[in-house]
């Protein structure tokens, strides 16, 4: 047997999340009157994404196999993984911080976060300006010119 | 210790200070903008945009009004609730406080606030095609009666405002059993009824009054106790055969319970100018609500009221959690 | 006469000239802008009209809603990340464009076709709004569901390579919707009890997660590489359509102008619909030397002038019914509301001359538009000068803070983080992404209409079939769901020479 392709890797996790969907759907959501009620269409879409994900897992797409289309495969690939890391991360935290400490702290925090951890950037102009200029920037031309409202921290009213 | 001193940091270098010491807060209340939690779109929303609006005037400092409609309301309510008592988020509220914690989506009551002052409210608006002939609600419950045939009668989903209204308004119809109820979107009524796939919608009077004018619809009635002065002609339902109906959609201003009194009563005064103010009442008009000022203590007598007409409706109905 | 003669003097004056324009250029940032859509956009002007009078402040919000679906398509070409849920289906040809140096080509092409779409139908709606009104009538929760069952139905030509995992893509992205409070019921569905989940997935929220993650995490592995491609300065020329180009698509902007027309105009539809039935029937009927997908231009021709052609169709119900087709139109109606303009049958009998002031209102937003963006186009397209890495870095910025400000919900950061992590790792696995846009985007109508229409019927499935909409639409999905599985299966026993070319 040859090593388990993308697809049958695909398959089976996708596999899983039907199943583990199908479960909860059935556990928690009530069938309702009637023939078609709250339950039914996440019900079946459970079950053919279960069914779905079974074929493929079995059988592939039915066409030649991919080619291995990226040069890098995902497992071992530590550069595309950290830097998945990082950007689930940089967001994640963007939004625990900004109603603590508002927007342009947030934003200030979430982007030297990004140039300095992520990236590796040591230049100091280039981390200065933007971490100043891109939250600066967006305050002015979203929260100041044109009105959208910005996160604010409860506890200080500084931007 | 590190955390103390940011903390105390901060709190020099910003203009206010947190909640706590009522009577300084007071007197410099409102010292930054006030966050006003809207919790719908359409008719919710641009009403208090207005007052919004018009209470910024009267606060002297800007009362922004923030969008946070997911589920049904649920949302900004749990938002407000777990703010800071300090006057500084408020929310615009409406019967949504009743439905949404007797449906159990919320685990809190009207009580989890202090009413601030009652707006405004909107009174639903019982209407047919004109090709079925029906002038009356007597004329509707006649045929309906003799002709053993289900009444589809549209409304939002099971356990919305308005679905509760009818359920209400049949019952005492006496129509409750020959009934179907058809969930559709706010807009959608007037389409429905239209094209003839609804026999009958109960929705706001401003989505049907062109139509009423052009002839193609018909209002039987409307569900509060007083006729509304948008479309006066238009009998009550408790005139048309309903009797000792009374229903209506407030909206008013409400904060966190423990915000303090005087801080609420600086609100009140502002909502209360700004309800009295012409661009109000001329809006009103137009856009199809009616300024009902009512200051905080009759305000919550009513929210207590109607919580307990609601919770005994949506007992009835099996939709109680 | 004199109501046309009026409607001129009010919408051309200083006031109202300059409102429109001020409106179209807010909409275009606001469309722009991946997270800002429109609709924000609409719901901060709504407040600053109430103080206008009639003609500025109609202007104004119909320039914010026409700038809003034109500007949509600007960052779908530049970055990948469409501006607005209607513009998704340009990124599809708009991006690949903009990769190779024809970006200023693309959103040339998209702005002069919006325009072109917008009017078409701004002019049906001048000359048939009562035909359409009636046409619109008659789509009832049945047609409208076999409406949008055939949209879905593009999945099989949007699948690229494997339509079984264009199926999973369409239904993972229709399985995501259903999270939340369900409208009909009132029941709360995967919520685990929670008020957060409440508000469930928003369509928007999850669009950017998957446009734009997958593009940020590619930009930051190619720079710590050091792999990163700058642009040349001669890959960001000027570049406009020339009107030979136009022409070879003439007739398919005009098809597309009515399908948008006709799709707006029924309630409850809209947008992205239009645009994604349009693309597909394009690359059905093409003839192109470039595939779709690949950098076609009618691959932008077709969704813009779709989805712009909407705007009118989109006012037609709006002004002749008084119903809002979608939450943008809501708040203009609003606003016309405020105004004293209620729409519905009566306004064409009373206010005849601001019928017309609004046509006019929307004729100057296009002229807005076209001058705007064609001047602004040698200024957009400096944004591709500006490093990758930098310009993903800004973007996630932008993404979560446009996800937050769709509902001011922290909680909609939270959904960006983790569903664009999932599309990441779906792309990995070659699972097409385009397909679940279309669940996400048409999920809660389907089902919202499916069970309306059950509802209606009492139970009994004959209701899909006993109109012709109905039935022909549902027809139609089923030829189109049916068609390539035949082909699948023959095409198993003997592989035929063509497909196994394509991997070579």
């Amino acid at each position: 047997m040859r090593a388990p392709s993308i697809d049958r890797i695909t398959g089976l996790v996708l596999l899983v999340l039907a199943t583990v969907w199908v479960i909860l759907v059935w556990r928690t959501i009530p069938p309702g009157a009637g023939p078609v009620g709250p339950r039914t269409l996440p019900l079946g879409l459970g079950v053919a994404l279960a069914v779905l994900s079974a074929w493929l897992m079995w059988f592939g797409t039915g066409e030649a196999e991919e080619p291995a289309p990226d040069p890098a495969p995902a497992a071992g690939d530590w550069v595309t993984l950290r830097m998945v890391l990082a950007t689930f991360l940089s967001i994640a935290v963007y939004g625990v911080l900004m109603e603590r400490i508002g927007f342009v702290f947030a934003t200030a925090a979430v982007v030297l976060a990004l140039l300095w951890l992520a990236l590796g950037i040591r230049d100091t102009r280039k981390l200065v300006g933007m971490t100043i200029g891109i939250p600066i920037g967006c305050w002015l031309v979203f929260g100041k010119l044109l009105g959208s409202h910005l996160p604010r921290s409860p506890w200080f009213s500084l931007f | 210790m590190s955390a103390m001193s940011l903390k105390s940091i901060l709190a020099a270098t910003v203009i206010t200070a947190g909640a706590g010491m009522t009577s300084v807060v007071a007197q410099t209340f409102p010292a930054k903008p006030v966050e006003m939690t809207v919790l719908f779109g359409g008719t919710a929303q641009t009403i208090g945009q207005l007052l919004a609006d018009l209470m910024s005037k009267e606060l002297g400092q800007p009362l922004v009004p923030v969008a946070r409609t997911g589920g049904g309301g649920s949302v900004g309510y749990q938002h407000v609730h777990s703010a800071s008592a300090d006057g500084y988020s408020i929310v615009w509220n409406s019967n949504s406080i009743s439905t949404n914690y007797h449906g159990g989506k919320i685990n809190f009551d009207y009580k989890a606030f202090k009413p601030i002052a009652k707006i405004s409210i909107e009174v639903p608006a019982l209407a047919v095609s004109a090709s079925s002939g029906w002038k009356t609600v007597a004329d509707m419950v006649k045929d309906i009666k003799t002709s053993g045939k289900k009444l589809k009668i549209g409304a939002s989903g099971k356990g919305s405002f308005t679905h509760l209204t009818t359920v209400a308004l049949l019952d005492s119809l006496g129509l409750a059993e020959q009934t179907l109820h058809v969930p559709y979107d706010q807009g959608k009524a007037p389409v429905e009824l239209l094209a003839g796939r609804i026999d009958a919608a109960l929705q706001w009077p401003g989505q049907f009054l062109s139509h009423a004018k052009a002839g193609t619809i018909n209002i039987l009635c409307v569900t509060s106790n007083k006729r509304v002065s948008e479309a006066p002609d238009v009998p009550t339902c408790d005139e048309a055969g309903a009797k000792g109906l009374n229903i209506t959609m407030w909206r008013g201003l409400a904060a966190p319970a423990n915000t303090p009194d005087d801080v609420i009563a600086k609100l009140e005064a502002a909502a209360k100018k700004a309800v009295a103010s012409e661009a109000f009442v001329k809006a009103s008009k137009t856009v199809g609500f009616e300024p009902a000022y009512a200051d905080r203590k009759e305000f919550g007598n009513e929210i207590a009221a109607d919580d307990k007409q609601i919770a005994d409706l949506m007992k009835k109905l099996g939709l109680k959690q | 006469m004199d109501a046309v003669l009026n409607a001129f003097a009010l919408a051309l004056t200083p006031a109202a000239l300059l409102a429109t324009t001020v409106g179209t250029l807010l909409g275009l940032v606001f469309g722009a802008v991946p997270g800002l859509t429109f609709t924000v956009a609409l719901a901060l002007v709504l407040p600053l009209t109430f103080s206008l009078s009639v003609a500025p402040a109609v202007g104004m919000l119909l320039g914010t809603y026409i700038g809003g679906m034109t500007g949509g398509s600007v960052s779908s070409i530049l970055v990948g990340i469409p501006g607005t849920p209607s513009a998704a289906a340009t990124v599809l040809d708009g991006y690949p464009m903009a990769r190779q140096g024809k970006a200023s080509l693309a959103m040339g092409t998209a702005v002069i076709v919006s325009t072109f779409g917008g009017l078409f139908s701004l002019v049906i709606m001048m000359v048939s709004v009562d035909a359409v009104a009636k046409l619109a009538l008659k789509f009832g929760p049945a047609e409208i569901f076999a409406l949008v069952l055939f949209g879905l139905s593009t999945i099989c030509g949007l699948s690229e390579k494997s339509l079984l995992k264009g199926m999973i893509a369409g239904i993972l992205g229709l399985l995501v919707m259903t999270i939340g409070l369900d409208d009909i019921d009132g029941v709360q569905r995967l919520t685990f009890g929670t008020v957060t989940l409440q508000q469930g997935i928003s369509l928007l929220v999850a669009m950017i997660a998957m446009f734009a993650v997958p593009h940020v995490v590619e930009a930051f592995v190619d720079y710590y590489r050091g792999q990163e491609q700058r642009m040349r300065s001669a890959d960001v020329r000027m570049e406009l359509p020339r009107l030979a180009d136009l022409g070879k698509h003439f007739w398919l902007m005009v098809r597309c102008s009515i399908l948008g027309t006709g799709i707006g105009a029924i309630p409850g539809t809209g947008g992205p619909i239009a645009a994604f039935l349009a693309y597909s029937h394009a690359q059905k009927y093409s003839n192109e030397t470039v595939p779709y997908g690949k950098g076609a231009l009618g691959g932008i021709v077709a969704p813009e002038a779709a989805n712009n052609a909407v705007t009118g169709g989109a006012m037609i119900p709006m002004l002749s019914l008084g119903i809002p087709g979608d939450p943008a139109t809501a708040i203009i109606l609003s606003g016309l509301l405020i105004h004293g303009l209620a729409p519905g049958p009566m306004l064409f009998i009373e206010h005849i001359d601001k019928v017309y002031m609004i046509y006019v209102a929307v004729i100057i937003s296009y002229i807005a538009i076209l001058f705007i963006q064609l001047l602004g186009i040698r200024y957009f397209v400096q944004l591709l000068r500006i490093p990758a890495h930098m310009l993903a870095v800004g973007i996630i910025v932008m993404c979560g803070f446009g996800a937050y400000s769709v509902r001011n919900s922290v909680f909609d950061v939270y959904t960006l983080a983790v569903l664009g992590v999932a599309s990441w790792g779906l792309m990995r696995a070659n699972i097409p992404l385009t397909p679940i846009i279309l669940g996400l985007v048409l999920g809660p109508t389907l089902e919202r209409e499916f069970r309306t229409a059950l509802v209606l019927s009492e139970g009994s499935f004959a209701i899909f079939v006993s109109s012709f909409p109905a039935a022909l639409f549902l027809a139609l999905s089923a030829f189109v769901f049916i068609m390539p599985l035949i082909r699948a299966l023959r095409g198993r026993k003997k592989p035929a020479a063509g497909e196994s070319q394509t991997h070579a």
